[in-house]
């Protein structure tokens, strides 16, 4: 260095020393060796192959390869553009992660795993206090095999056929949503039901299910898991559900006279009620359709579903589906719940005669004629024992509940208080609906039931109600939002804010209503959503009258009233 | 009252690692290593929070002392690499123990930097946090483009005609732009196809920051005829007040920057803060590197401690958060309390560890140090990384003496993390594996 | 300013544009040729420039065979050789290393009243450029006179110690010989025009808002040059000479630094927060309370300032040297 002889910080003398030249180059010609043999070993050797439940908190950032299944998943998280599956192999379960670009191309290549696909994916491992996952490294790192379809007859899903793809028909028994993201649809063919799972995210992802409504056949291919040793089919893509045609029914109506070969199947059948009896669990109905009679059985909790098992007397026409059985000789149908049985027509009618009230004309809203004589009487005065009696009740409203089959209004006469139950078939047709609020005044026809312990009136008709004075109480101020809390759990409130999301849920709809302290989830059951479904729309300002709810740990307002 | 019990835990930690850091290019990390594997693998013989102090006096102890090993030794690591050459002037001016002293002062500001964030520290970390992660790859990104940028050549003067002094200036900055380049492509290999087995992936860096930083030096000792001259062991420092303040205040923007950051090492920290505050005298600098290491060490294991934020950055924190989440601010402060105690203690041993070095290096020939040096750095690497990991360190060498030899920035090696963590957080890295046919 | 003041403001100068920040949070690296433009001028003087310079006087000392009066001699005739030929002549000091960390300093004053250039030889200085203690010699001063006017437009007084030595520029002009201190630094690179450029190259590589953050931030360091002493050449090609600075700051004072990396940290994480989905920084406590140390400590420092130019002598010329070294010098020599 420099212009001297002797290096005075080292005490090294230069001409005696290696010229640096040589070091020089040695060291980039070894840099550049290293890492170009580096790279070439790196190119031919494998990715590891690895258990999932060989992985341990040492291997943090290792990057692996992995085979197995999918059996959860995907999840889907449009903001993050990320995705999550699970896939197992023989030793374990392990979570996988997408990222930005890496779910894009998977969503936009239609390579997006799915619950029963078999994969083969390189990813770099991630453990965190003791959780491990592995972030796919690219969408090309990802080998799918789509698993292939057998047809399969419900009651025949067993524990042999868990993330087996299959095939199955029936008819949409039941939907109901357990959580908010899952819906279960209910599916029952002539063998036996399964629930098929509908995860929000494979809608998110690929498009909503076409419509479908209670007793569709459909066609669905699905793959099969266990939930708590309950078997499941959990459906991959829209795509894989589809509507069968009107005229080919699932599970097909059968004559009574046929019933003796079809033991452990699901029939339908309808006939005439010949006989009603009750039992510790239930009540027992005896039907006839002139080929044969058998014993429909509906156990209490089915009882308790239904609206109009009071209906169910001698001599109404009733359809019903269920499994047929044999108990002591007797051939038994036993629905398993309300939506199967349908009271196709009451008994002959006789003449109603109301005292006081001034009764209309009966309409046509429905083809029936009241069977006994309403007899006026006070709330206080009605028991249990006038259970399917014909009263008449005057009161004022105290309080209007929605449900999701149509309202519940307590009604008081100074006497006591009576649910009176209005269907949302009856309620579509009464023309002041809209003032059936608390403080107005209503006169009631209608058959005493009890639910749940309580007493019910429940009217037959539009026409079976009469609005005598419209409510004088002063509407409130809407409160705000925040304002709400688990105190006004079960009050009536009224809200009011601007719309800024609206989602589907199996029996209506949810509504995220906003205003300057806050925002809160407003759900609105079919029956007070289709109301007002042509003026309900995002960023609309509305007021909502309901009923402060916990669902899922979160304050939320089931709507009865929608007011723009 | 109820966290009492975990003192113990921490002073031991501390009194280990004051032993091992000692022990040139034992890093912190490797040692965590040993107690997180025994911990995992032999039923969890120590766990939960009690391991978790016992990592927090370990990395206190380790960030206060290492400084020894490092000027006494010649073999830094990443982040006291800043340090070595100061320092080494200081011990070739026999003032050695000074230099120790003086990174001791700047490690007892970072303590006092972080018991007065502490209360603070949650929302101010969180909210950063927020803002900031979305863009951390470009913000990487820039750091390495400064990092390019900002290294001036240093020759140039002499040549006889244009070429000649645009080469002379150009070689330097050129070896240090190869130089970032390889450490990358190192560091791409070793995130995806890495000859270190499975079992020991969390120490993957190990042998290429070996080969990187710590051999170049210890070869640089061993090729240099260099004589220690006798240390003075004073009983003042000549550093006044004014000037520690400002040592300090620039090393805790570094070195919280670095604990922050991902990727981000202490020395990158100490660095952009000198540049930031404008120092010039070695003094300050030393000063300020020793609180930035503090930080950057100690900081990010705090950070992981810290209620409601989840930050977890840095290798120990990393290794830690396989096993064990922290859990309240009861704890966290705990921490706080127990980074003070034993940032102290350590301080202590650090003046007497001191001394033994002194001793040390007076009576043994420095290049019979820097062998014993290089068997260890070869001996630790092969037992955690085996021969993969030989490998690794070897090809890392030649990487790590090109700044060397050909006067550029050693800071450049640090490609090696920097590079693939950088295109990974730009969604790049697979991509450009792809292109390397790593992947 | 230090290099890291003016990464930092083009930086911060690219996020106040609300589509380069999504863009950068979607993944997008437009931002960091903010920081490339932010250093790009200093990049091509002292990368590129400062080498293609062809010296015409080469001085190279011995650090042991120190002629004083030889070296004073040979600029006074590079001096004369101007005057008569009317022709530019670039003179170039090199340095004397003795060491990794040690220079042999020398001073060289071009002494406008008597017409003298005089050379001394200096203490042993390390790159700091703190001097080794005892290290002054006794050796004798160089003086030669010169016969024509001369006008240093930087200063009269310069030392010569550490990294590669400054140049000169010797030129006849206004009927006497002007001397121009790195007459390679701070000319086309530090003009409007380079901004221009910058920003049409990054536009037709990236797109408009790149190219506005490459030319804003290339113009954002020009100016904040014009904050010093030394100045630029602010219409090149279009003008031959530097214009001076405000004089308000120097380079290597810490607190105008780290007054202005402060600032820009801040604004950029202010400018990152409130173009994102979610801002959450409130503007009156931000830069209310936040920021408000920071101007504190410029005021505190235009004070001290202030009162120490007043109260007593440094030469200002030494001052212009330290502050030109120090926008060059690495803090790391690493």
């Amino acid at each position: 260095m420099g212009t001297l002889d002797k290096c005075p910080y080292c005490g090294a003398e230069v001409q005696k020393r290696l010229p640096m030249r040589y070091v020089r180059l040695a060291c980039l010609i070894l840099g550049l060796l290293g890492v170009v043999i580096l790279v070439y070993a790196a190119r031919g050797a494998q990715t590891p192959l690895i258990k999932i439940g060989n992985i341990g908190a040492p291997m943090n950032y290792a990057y692996v390869q992995l085979t197995g299944t999918v059996t959860r998943g995907p999840i889907y998280d449009a903001d993050a553009q990320s995705l999550r599956f699970y896939v197992a192999d023989d030793t374990g379960e392990i979570q996988v992660n997408t990222f930005r670009d890496v779910t894009l191309q998977l969503i936009q290549s239609e390579h997006v795993p799915a619950i029963g696909d078999k994969i083969t994916m390189e990813g770099a491992l991630r453990i965190r206090d003791e959780f491990a996952s592995v972030n796919l490294a690219s969408a090309d790192k990802l080998q799918l095999e789509r698993p292939t379809v057998s047809e399969i007859r419900l009651a025949d899903v067993g524990y042999d056929d868990e993330f087996h793809y299959v095939k199955v028909r029936g008819d949409v028994r039941d939907i109901r949503q357990p959580y908010q993201g899952l819906t279960l649809v209910t599916l029952g063919d002539a063998t036996g039901e399964l629930d098929m799972a509908v995860n929000s995210d494979v809608e998110k992802l690929y498009g909503a299910l076409p419509a479908f409504n209670f007793g569709d056949g459909v066609e669905v291919q699905g793959v099969v898991s266990y939930y708590r040793d309950t078997p499941q089919l959990v459906l991959r893509h829209p795509r894989d559900f589809k509507q069968l045609d009107e005229n080919e029914p699932v599970v097909t109506t059968v004559k009574l006279g046929e019933l003796a070969t079809r033991i452990n199947q699901r029939v339908r059948v309808s006939g005439e009620i010949m006989r009603v009896a009750k039992f510790s669990q239930g009540l027992r109905a005896t039907v006839n359709d002139d080929t044969g009679e058998v014993a429909l059985v509906l156990w209490q909790d089915v009882l308790n579903q239904m609206a109009n098992a009071s209906q169910l007397v001698t001599g109404a026409q009733v359809q019903a589906l269920g499994k047929v059985s044999e108990f002591r000789g007797e051939l038994e149908v036993l629905p398993n719940r309300a939506s199967d049985i349908q009271i196709l027509a009451p008994p002959v009618a006789q003449n109603i005669a109301t005292p006081q009230a001034n009764v209309p004309a009966p309409t046509a809203s429905r083809a029936v004629t009241p069977t006994a004589v309403a007899v006026a009487r006070s709330v206080g005065t009605l028991t249990e024992d006038d259970k399917d009696s014909l009263v008449i009740v005057k009161g004022i409203i105290s309080r209007a509940d929605t449900f999701s089959k149509g309202m519940r209004y307590t009604v008081d006469d100074g006497t006591g208080t009576v649910i009176v139950l209005g269907w949302s078939d009856v309620l579509e047709d009464v023309p002041f609906r809209d003032a059936l609020v608390e403080g107005a005044t209503l006169r009631v026809t209608g058959k005493v039931n009890v639910f749940n312990d309580e007493l019910e009136v429940v009217p037959a008709r539009a026409n079976d109600m009469e609005l005598i004075e419209v409510s004088h109480l002063v509407p409130p101020t809407p409160r705000a939002i925040a304002s709400l809390s688990s105190d006004d759990l079960d009050k009536q409130v009224l809200i009011k804010g601007t719309v800024q999301e609206i989602s589907d849920f199996s029996a209506g709809k949810y509504v995220t209503l906003q205003d300057d302290s806050g925002e809160i989830q407003v759900t609105l059951f079919s029956n007070v959503y289709r109301r007002v479904q042509n003026k309900l729309a995002v960023g609309g300002t509305v007021t909502v009258r309901g009923k402060v709810n916990l669902f899922r740990g979160k304050l939320e307002v089931v709507a009865d009233e929608v007011l723009f | 009252m109820e966290y009492l019990y975990l003192v113990p835990y921490a002073v031991v930690g501390t009194l280990l690692a004051s032993t091992l850091a000692l022990v040139p290019a034992m890093h912190v990390y490797n040692i965590a290593g040993i107690f997180i594997w025994l911990a995992v693998s032999a039923q969890k013989f120590i766990g939960g929070d009690a391991l978790a102090m016992l990592l927090l006096g370990m990395i206190v102890g380790y960030a206060m002392l290492n400084t020894v090993s490092a000027i006494f030794l010649g073999a830094p690591d990443d982040s006291t690499v800043f340090i070595v050459l100061p320092g080494q002037k200081y011990l070739l001016m026999s003032r050695g123990f000074e230099a120790v002293v003086l990174t001791g002062i700047g490690g007892l500001g970072g303590i006092l930097i972080l018991i007065v964030l502490s209360p603070i520290a949650a929302g101010l970390f969180g909210a950063l946090r927020t803002i900031l992660f979305p863009h951390l790859h470009w913000i990487l990104a820039v750091i390495i483009v400064y990092m390019l940028m900002a290294e001036w050549p240093k020759g140039g003067d002499r040549g006889a005609t244009r070429g000649a002094r645009l080469w002379d200036a150009w070689k330097g900055l050129g070896a240090g732009i190869l130089t970032f380049i390889l450490s990358g492509i190192l560091g791409l290999v070793l995130m995806y196809k890495s000859p270190i087995p499975l079992e020991y992936s969390f120490q993957n860096l190990l042998p290429a920051f070996v080969g990187l930083f710590a051999v170049p030096w210890v070869l640089e000792n061993l090729a240099s005829s260099t004589e220690i001259p006798k240390q003075y062991i004073p009983t003042t420092i000549d550093a006044p007040p004014s000037m520690i303040a400002r040592g300090i205040f620039s090393g805790a923007l570094g070195g919280l920057f670095a604990a922050f950051f991902p990727v981000v090492t202490g020395g990158i920290g100490g660095y952009l803060a000198g540049h930031a505050t404008a120092q010039r005298d070695d003094r300050v600098f030393i000063i300020s590197q020793g609180a930035s290491k503090f930080l950057y060490y100690v900081g990010a294991f705090w950070l992981f401690f810290l209620p409601t934020a989840g930050i977890t950055k840095g290798g120990m924190a990393g290794m830690l958060a396989t096993i064990y989440a922290p859990q309240g601010a009861g704890l966290y402060y705990t921490a706080v309390a127990l980074i003070a105690l034993c940032g102290v203690l350590s301080f202590f041993l650090l003046l007497g560890y001191a001394r033994v070095a002194v001793w040390l290096v007076q009576r043994v020939n420095y290049r019979y140090i820097s062998l014993v040096t290089l068997f260890i750095l070869c001996g630790v690497v092969f037992w955690f990384t085996g021969v993969g990991g030989i490998a690794i360190m070897l090809i890392a060498t030649p990487i790590g003496v090109l700044p060397v030899v050909w006067g550029s920035r050693r800071m450049n090696c640090l490609g090696v993390i920097l590079v693939p963590i950088t295109l990974n957080l730009a969604g790049l890295g697979p991509t450009v594996a792809q292109w390397l046919g790593i992947v | 300013m230090k290099g890291i003041s003016h990464f930092i403001t083009g930086i911060a100068v690219g996020t106040f544009f609300p589509d380069a920040v999504q863009a950068a949070a979607a993944g997008s690296f437009v931002l960091v040729l903010g920081g490339i433009g932010g250093l790009l001028p200093d990049t091509l003087d002292f990368k590129f420039a400062r080498f293609l310079e062809e010296p015409d006087i080469v001085i190279d000392p011995h650090p042991e065979q120190f002629e004083a009066q030889k070296i004073a001699d040979e600029i006074a005739a590079g001096i004369e050789r101007v005057a008569a030929r009317k022709k530019k002549l670039i003179l170039k000091c090199s340095t004397m290393r003795l060491g990794t960390d040690w220079w042999q300093q020398y001073s060289l004053r071009f002494d406008t009243d008597k017409n003298q250039v005089i050379v001394k030889l200096g203490p042993i200085v390390n790159t700091s450029q703190l001097p080794l203690p005892q290290s002054e010699r006794e050796d004798p001063e160089g003086r030669a006179q010169v016969r024509v006017p001369l006008m240093p437009t930087y200063s009269e007084f310069t030392t010569v110690d550490i990294f590669g030595g400054p140049s000169f520029a010797l030129e006849w002009r206004n009927d006497r010989v002007e001397i121009d201190f790195l007459p390679w630094h701070r000319q086309f690179s530090h003009s409007f025009l380079m901004a221009v450029l910058f920003g049409v190259l990054c536009g037709v590589l990236f797109g408009t808002t790149a190219g506005w953050i490459g030319g804003l931030a290339v113009l954002a360091h020009v100016l904040e040059d014009q904050l010093g002493y030394l100045g630029s050449n602010l219409f090149a090609p279009f003008t031959k000479v530097r214009t001076t600075g405000m004089k308000l700051i120097h380079a290597q004072d810490a607190i105008p630094n780290f007054f202005t990396v402060g600032t820009m940290a801040m604004v950029i994480l202010f400018n990152l927060d409130r173009f994102s989905p979610q801002p959450m920084i409130d503007p009156l406590f931000y830069w209310g309370v936040l920021w408000l140390p920071l101007p504190l400590l410029l005021a505190y420092y235009s004070y001290r300032k202030g009162s120490a130019e007043g109260k007593q002598f440094v030469p200002l010329l030494a001052q212009q040297e330290a502050e030109l070294v120090a926008e060059t010098q690495e803090v790391v020599n690493a």
